[in-house]
């Protein structure tokens, strides 16, 4: 990647704690990426309401992970994005974010549901 | 080492001990406010590139044409303006509204079909993405599709949207009939047949004549195509672009500003396997380019030795696959853009002139400028009506502000006689609508038989048709 002088702070705090996994005797003890992925293709919402704007505007990309989205199911894909708290997340739905269109293609839905969408997207996958 | 990574490692020899990259101009992303946890007020809604926003005071996506018909008569909803949205795509202002706002994303798929026609009845809520395969299904595909399927049938085809092909129309131009709902909620067909000026007014109809429920699309029988990516210095590309554009079935091509050098892009019929060659990311690419203007805006000559040094290295791509899984790409980079549609004979000057404006005066100019070619088609308010054309698109990362590059650039496209897609931005007015289309007062007439109160005009769309109609 093109070098900025602040790229080098998150670089150093990249190596360290990478360092820091590999010396713990950490090592990735969730589902495997291909785990996921099958899960990705098959999830939904039980709430049938919910399940069916899940269908119709969010699975397109989150069972697929197009359009940079983040799958359905990628516990550890969405833990960096549920840190930034749950209204940035919808304010992000809402607002549109990279590919995703504003109010994630789902123009009626209210928070409630946007929240309970992420919830289920973000919860890690069950294999 | 991967090809991005050779631009990267040209940009970052370039810029030793010259590490300032150029301050943009950036506006701060709108925030939403999300209510999360509070009460309901009105959510805000915005197009997907920021340009537009509003807050209606109701959202709706309505679960069968009855209950689409019930909310538009309903004496309670009567007082509000009503505009239709799709994906929020579109980059102009026809979307935003302070009334209802009405989805009709519950209703999509194909409904029916007729096979000795090929053609098939499709829900207006369908979104492009999810029509290619149920298509398919029914041993039928599009003639031709746009180079993104996010946008939704209703609001690709109220806008005039298009692919690329110089024997091809845009989607609108292969409409055979619609269903829609008007402003007191009754529901009217029209076809070449039946209500043929309604027909011909609403196939590009930006949403102010009802609100489409479905339409019936002419296809063809499904097909495969080759497409082929080959990167080319501008003066080649624009010897050959007409000739090319009759030659293969779709042809167009992209110029990265400051470079000296594009990429074109063929489909071509074939029975060949399904294949494909390693194919470089364009949103990678748009980050990139964007990266390249970051720290070498302050020397154009260096900026052109990098990056068309680095594009004579990449290998042309090609890629076989089913039509409809060919066309289209993702866009994840936002953005904001301008096109207009010239006439064939005059596109090269104006592009011409477009090149130059922008090299000598917008340095911070990066995304690449799209060339595409149209076939002519009949619908009213069709921006290619009775004219085959060629359409030239510009485009600045949605931080940065659009309106220098776009007010610089316009008056170009308008001295060579351009009409503005319908969903791109754009500064013209009714009288200047009018002078470019010849049906632009029968429109009006049908548009107020239908909507004599204005019900389905924003300000933007009153100022258009009529100022004294509108519900705000």
């Amino acid at each position: 990647m093109i070098q900025h002088p602040l790229h080098h702070t998150h670089a150093r705090l990249l190596v360290i704690t990478s360092l820091a996994l590999i010396i713990g005797g950490c090592s990735p003890s969730g589902p495997s990426e291909q785990a996921i992925r099958d899960y990705a293709e098959t999830a939904r919402p039980q709430d049938p309401e919910l399940s069916g704007i899940y269908q119709r505007s969010c699975m397109a990309c989150h069972s697929r992970g197009t359009s940079d989205a983040p799958l359905t199911g990628d516990g550890e894909a969405w833990n960096s994005r549920l840190e930034k708290g749950m209204h940035r997340l919808v304010d992000n739905v809402v607002a549109g974010m990279g590919g995703m269109p504003p109010y994630g293609l789902c123009m009626d839905c209210d928070t409630a549901e946007f929240q309970a969408l992420i919830e289920f997207m973000a919860r890690p996958a069950e294999t | 080492m991967e090809r991005r990574h050779f631009l990267q490692l040209l940009v970052s020899t370039a810029i030793a001990g010259h590490s300032l990259p150029l301050e943009a101009t950036q506006q701060a992303p709108a925030q939403a406010q999300s209510n999360a946890g509070g009460n309901k007020p009105p959510l805000p809604w915005r197009n997907w590139s920021g340009s537009q926003q509003s807050v209606p005071a109701m959202r709706v996506a309505p679960r069968s044409v009855t209950e689409l018909q019930e909310l538009l008569a309903a004496p309670d909803h009567r007082h509000l303006p009503v505009r239709p949205v799709g994906s929020g795509h579109s980059f102009s202002a026809l979307v935003p509204t302070d009334g209802m706002l009405v989805s009709m994303a519950r209703l999509s798929g194909v409904l029916g079909h007729d096979d000795s026609r090929c053609q098939a009845k499709v829900a207006a809520g369908t979104l492009l993405g999810q029509l290619g395969q149920p298509l398919d299904a029914i041993d039928q595909a599009l003639f031709n599709m746009p180079d993104i399927d996010q946008q939704s049938l209703a609001g690709l085809l109220a806008t005039a949207t298009h692919g690329t092909g110089s024997k091809l129309m845009c989607l609108s131009g292969y409409v055979t009939a619609l269903t829609l709902v008007s402003a007191n909620g009754e529901m009217i067909e029209c076809s070449q047949d039946r209500h043929p000026a309604l027909f011909q007014a609403a196939r590009v109809g930006l949403g102010c004549l009802g609100i489409v429920t479905d339409v019936t699309l002419q296809n063809t029988r499904p097909y495969r195509l080759r497409k082929t990516t080959e990167w080319l210095p501008l003066e080649d590309i624009m010897a050959t672009a007409d000739t090319l554009a009759d030659r293969h079935r779709n042809h167009e091509f992209y110029y990265i500003p400051f470079s000296g050098m594009g990429f074109t892009s063929t489909h071509d019929l074939t029975d060949e396997p399904l294949s494909a060659t390693p194919a470089l990311d364009q949103n990678d690419g748009a980050r990139d380019l964007q990266k390249a203007r970051d720290y070498l805006a302050w020397s154009p000559r260096l900026r052109r030795l990098i990056l068309g040094g680095y594009m004579r290295t990449l290998a042309r791509e090609q890629k076989v696959a089913p039509s409809w899984q060919n066309y289209t790409s993702d866009r994840n980079v936002r953005f904001n853009e301008m096109e207009y549609h010239l006439p064939r004979e005059v596109w090269q000057k104006a592009l011409r002139e477009v090149v130059d404006l922008v090299e000598n005066r917008f340095p911070e100019v990066f995304f690449p400028f799209e060339v595409r070619f149209v076939q002519a088609d009949d619908a009213w308010l069709s921006p290619f009506y009775r004219r085959d054309s060629v359409s030239i698109a510009v485009h600045r990362f949605f931080e940065e502000d659009y309106q220098p590059l776009f007010a610089a650039v316009e008056p170009i496209f308008r001295r060579y006689g351009g009409r503005p897609h319908w969903g791109k931005l754009n500064t013209l007015t009714a009288a200047e609508f009018q002078a470019l289309y010849p049906k632009w007062q029968a429109f009006c007439e049908v548009r107020k038989s239908l909507d004599p109160n204005g019900r389905f005009l924003n300000p933007y769309l009153a100022g258009l048709f009529r100022d004294n109609t509108s519900h705000g």
